[in-house]
Formats: structure tokens, sequence, C-alpha cells
């Protein structure tokens, strides 16, 4: 055991960070369920008449549909396409593999400003319109990364007997990974769609590019942002918030229970 | 368990084909608009290189780098420094803050990219909390203008969206030292101030230059916050390469400022490793 000290100053600095990051997320969270038109501070009263004026625009509604079949769609792409890679990236150190690995790994490593503008040289390029098609391509980019970290992370630690003994009683490959190794990985996998469901109903700075016509939440909400004075935005906000953190909290839950360590375990070996 | 080549190409193709397509082929793409005119939308004239001259030299440019500089700069610093020292604490610290503090960055990193911009709004706004308190307290007698929709509150924005991924970045990399180095250090003689700047930060070194260039390019290529907290005179090279790609359609000039951006970050990367490598906070064989 290292000799601990205590380090108040540093203490302090923390507190003032965390505060700094969630005092206006508690602000905009507060006036979400402002009873007044305007965002005086204090708040005039309790009421939860902008969520109710949120839910009865059409917009949000059409925009919430959209986000919710983005997330989804992306979701199973992404783990579906990232899982079945990342097995092999634990098992075989081939150039393809490598140069796969490498490139699953790129996009963290780019501002989202130039997947998004890549999307529209590749919509001129091929006179493809933008669509739900081109959401979740987009979308897909961006949560690969996260997808191949928490299922590696999972392959990583398990027992690789099984595999062999399986195949010592004379599964295939194929068999073996589809009865074997991928029933041991669902808690991984399953944490992976979350993760990817959570960025995904989030995304804004590609869907900028990729979606067109439609709105998602984020597009619906930078829409309602010109407008300067809209207390209805912060109720929108609000459920901006929420739906990413439940999806993750979940993952988080689900993972913990089943494999002992967590999403957030995950995910702290992207910078290593 | 042994996977046959078939087997591995089987498994790979999906994402290597996806990304084959959507990123590495786009990226030529891109390359190949930068080199010509466009006028309405479609390419005119010949191959040129007049995009990229006319990027460098133009005074608008200047103005836009030096605005990405000075909304960056300001970024990187504060979301570094302010995230080393979470991680810091929550790796070293004591107590049982130590967890709780790892699960607000998670969380923090979790919360909605617009949102933790949008709110800083409801903060800094007119009638916001930031005014509304300086008011009843008397130091002011009307809101103040420039809070909201100036280069301080595009920075101020940025950093708690950058703040929290540089200390989970951190966190990692100091999670990964060997107790052994800080130990031996301190037996030494060395005190904490001594033990971080000659042994933590060295062995962090990797993860510091990675995450100072990454958060410095992220800084330069969001194009939303500038606008939506920024005001007038917070146009980046983002804000610039997002207005030509999308509603100006200038997809020649677009293109060629990405790529003058990239290589300029290329060339920020190597200059600060060599400045680090001269300062011995990295070792030279690493990143």
């Amino acid at each position: 055991m290292s000799r601990r000290r205590g380090i108040p100053w540093l203490a302090f600095t923390c507190v003032a960070l965390i505060l700094f990051l969630y005092a206006p997320l508690a602000v905009a969270t507060i006036y979400a369920f402002n009873s007044g038109t305007r965002l005086v501070w204090p708040p005039e009263g309790v009421s939860l008449r902008w969520f109710g004026h949120v839910f009865g625009d059409e917009l949000f509604r059409n925009a919430f549909a959209t986000s919710m079949t983005a997330a989804v769609a992306t979701a199973v792409v992404s783990s579906s396409i990232g899982t079945v890679a990342a097995i092999v990236f634990t098992r075989r150190s081939t150039k393809l593999a490598r140069l796969v690995e490498a490139l699953g790994r790129l996009p963290v490593m780019l501002p989202p400003l130039f997947v998004g503008i890549g999307f529209v040289a590749l919509m001129k390029a091929t006179s493809l319109a933008p669509s739900m098609l081109t959401i979740v391509a987009g979308h897909t980019i961006v949560v690969i990364p996260f997808v191949i970290l928490v299922v590696t992370a999972r392959l990583r630690t398990y027992e690789v007997e099984v595999e062999q003994a399986a195949r010592d009683l004379g599964a295939t490959p194929l068999q073996v990974i589809g009865r074997i190794t991928l029933p041991i990985i669902a808690p991984a996998v399953f944490g992976a769609f979350l993760v990817a469901f959570a960025f995904s109903f989030d995304e804004l700075l590609i869907t900028n590019f990729t979606s067109g016509t439609q709105s998602t939440v984020p597009i619906y909400v930078l829409g309602r942002l010109r407008r300067l004075v809209d207390p209805g935005a912060n109720a929108v906000a609000v459920i901006l918030l929420l739906i990413p953190w439940i999806a993750f909290g979940v993952g988080q839950v689900v993972l913990k229970r089943f494999t002992g360590s967590g999403l957030s375990d995950a995910l702290l070996q992207q910078g290593r | 368990m042994q996977i046959h080549r078939k087997l591995e190409t089987l498994l790979l193709s999906p994402l290597g084909l996806f990304l084959a397509a959507t990123v590495v082929l786009p990226a030529f793409i891109l390359f190949g608009y930068s080199l010509f005119l466009w006028r309405f939308l479609e390419p005119v004239g010949a191959l040129t290189f007049e995009n990229y001259s006319e990027s460098l030299t133009a005074p608008v440019s200047r103005q836009l780098v030096i605005n990405t500089l000075l909304i960056g700069v300001p970024t990187t610093i504060a979301s570094v420094v302010g995230g080393y020292a979470l991680a810091y604490y929550s790796v070293f610290g004591t107590g049982r803050g130590r967890r709780l503090l790892f699960a607000l960055i998670v969380t923090a990193l979790m919360a909605s990219y617009l949102v933790r911009i949008y709110a800083w709004r409801t903060l800094l706004g007119e009638n916001g909390i930031v005014n509304s308190g300086l008011e009843a307290l008397g130091l002011i007698g009307a809101p103040l203008q420039f809070l909201l929709f100036s280069r301080p509150a595009a920075i101020l924005a940025e950093v708690s969206l950058f703040m929290p991924l540089a200390a989970l970045a951190f966190y990692a990399a100091l999670a990964g030292i060997s107790p052994d180095y800080r130990e031996a250090s301190r037996d030494l003689g060395a005190g904490r101030g001594e033990t971080l700047l000659r042994v933590t930060l060295p062995l962090t070194g990797p993860a510091i230059l990675g995450t100072v260039v990454l958060t410095f390019f992220l800084s330069a290529g969001d194009y939303v916050t500038p606008v939506l907290v920024g005001g007038v005179g917070s146009s980046t090279v983002g804000t610039a390469i997002a207005t030509k790609m999308g509603p100006a359609g200038d997809y020649g000039s677009g293109a060629a400022d990405s790529f003058l951006v990239l290589m300029g970050f290329v060339f920020i990367y190597l200059v600060l490793r060599a400045a680090m490598r001269a300062g011995r906070i990295l070792p030279e064989r690493a990143a």
C-alpha cells in the first residue's frame, strides 16, 4: 500500500470542475420544469407544461421516431459487424486483421465534421440521396470503435478452452462461434448495442450532413435553438439528456452483473 | 480456437468493406473534388490547385485560423489540465470520493453533446442565472450582453465538452502506471510535486500528446458551438468547412480546406512531439 495522504486542494479543484460540468445541465433541467415563459432566475413555479408542449408538437414526434429508428438500426448493424470483426482481432494478427482494426479505430481520432463531409462527397459522387440509410451509415462509423472496445474487452477475459473443447468434439469453427463464443459474450454484445444506441441517439455533427430533410431529435433541437427565447427547448434538452443516459446505465448494470466489469471499464481501454 | 483464412475474411469483410466505402473512399473523392473549381454544385474547368492557393492566401483564411487558435488553444489547455486533475484524483486520491468522481466523469461524457453546449445559454443568457445573480447582488445595473455570443462563451462550452474525454484518457494512462515507480521516487526522497513532474507526467507523456492534439482537433472541427454560443467573431476553420460543404455547396474549396487542416494537425503533432521530447515529458521512442 502506498503512503497516501489527502490531497485537499486537488479534491477542492475536482469538486469545482464537476460543478462546472454539471451546473449548466442542472440549470437547463430546472428550467424544463419551470411554469413561466421567461427564463428568469429564480424560476416562476413548477410544471410539466413544456413537456406536454413538446410531445404535442408533431415535428418533435416525427424527429423522435426517426431518432429511435436510426439508433436501433445503428445498434443492430454496428454490434453485428463489430462483434464478428472483434472475434478475429483477438485471435489473429494477420495483415488484414491489423488493417481492419486500425480502420475501426480511426473514427475516434477524427472530428465528426470530417466524417460528415466525407458523406457529402460520397453522396454527391454516387448520386445517393440523404435517407435513413445514410443517417445509419454515418452513425455506424462513429459508434464502431466503442462497439469493438466493449466486445474486445470481454473476449480478452473469457476462457478460450471451451472453444477448443467444442472443436475436439467435432464442431466446425462456424458452429463454435455461433453456439459457444456468441452465447458467452452475449452480455457484452448487448452492452455494445446499448452504447451504440446511446451515441447514435445523440449524434448531431455527422447527421447534419446525412439527414437531408429528415429531422432527428438533435437536429430538431438545433432548429429550435435558432429562436432565442424558447422555454420548450429545455424540455427537449432533458429528453435528449435522459435517453442516452438510460441506455448507458442499463448497459453498465447488465454488463457488471454478468461479467463483473462494466461498460465504463471497457471504455477506459481507449486511452491505452 | 484457430480461425482459418476463409473464415477470417468472412468475419472481417462486413466491417472492412463498410469502412472502406464510407471512410477511405470518401477521402479520395474529396481529394479529387479539391482539384476542381465548383459552380452550382458541379465541377468546372480543368485540374487546378487554385482552391489550395486561394485558401492559403485569402485574408479571410488568416482570420479563421486565428479564431480557431483563440478558441482552440485555451480550450485545449483547460480541458487537458482539468482532465488531468480529475483523472489524477480518481486514480491516486483517497476515500470514497474517488469512485464517485470516476462515475461522474463517465456520466458527463455520456451527456448529450448538443445539450452540453446549449445549457450554457441558460446560464449566460441575458436573463440567465449569472446575469440575474449579479443584478440581484447589485453589482451590475443591466444584463451583461457580452457573456453569451462571445469567444469566452464558446471556450467554456467546448471545455465542458472535451474535459471529460481528456479525463477518461488520462485515467487509463494513470491507472496503467505501476505503483512501484512512484513508490521508488518517494523512497528516493522526491516530494509529491517532484514525483509528479519527473515520474508521473513523463510516464503519461504519450497520453498527454495524444489528448492535446485530439482535443485541439475536435475543437477546430466543432462547427456547432461557435454558432450556438460563440457569436460573430467565432467563425473557425470548422464552421467555414461546414458551410462550404453544406449550404454554400462549394465542395472544391471545402475539400481543399479540409486537407490543409489535416496537414496542419499532422504538423502540430510533430512539433508538439519534438517539444515534449526536448522537455523530457515524452520518452524518446514512445508515440
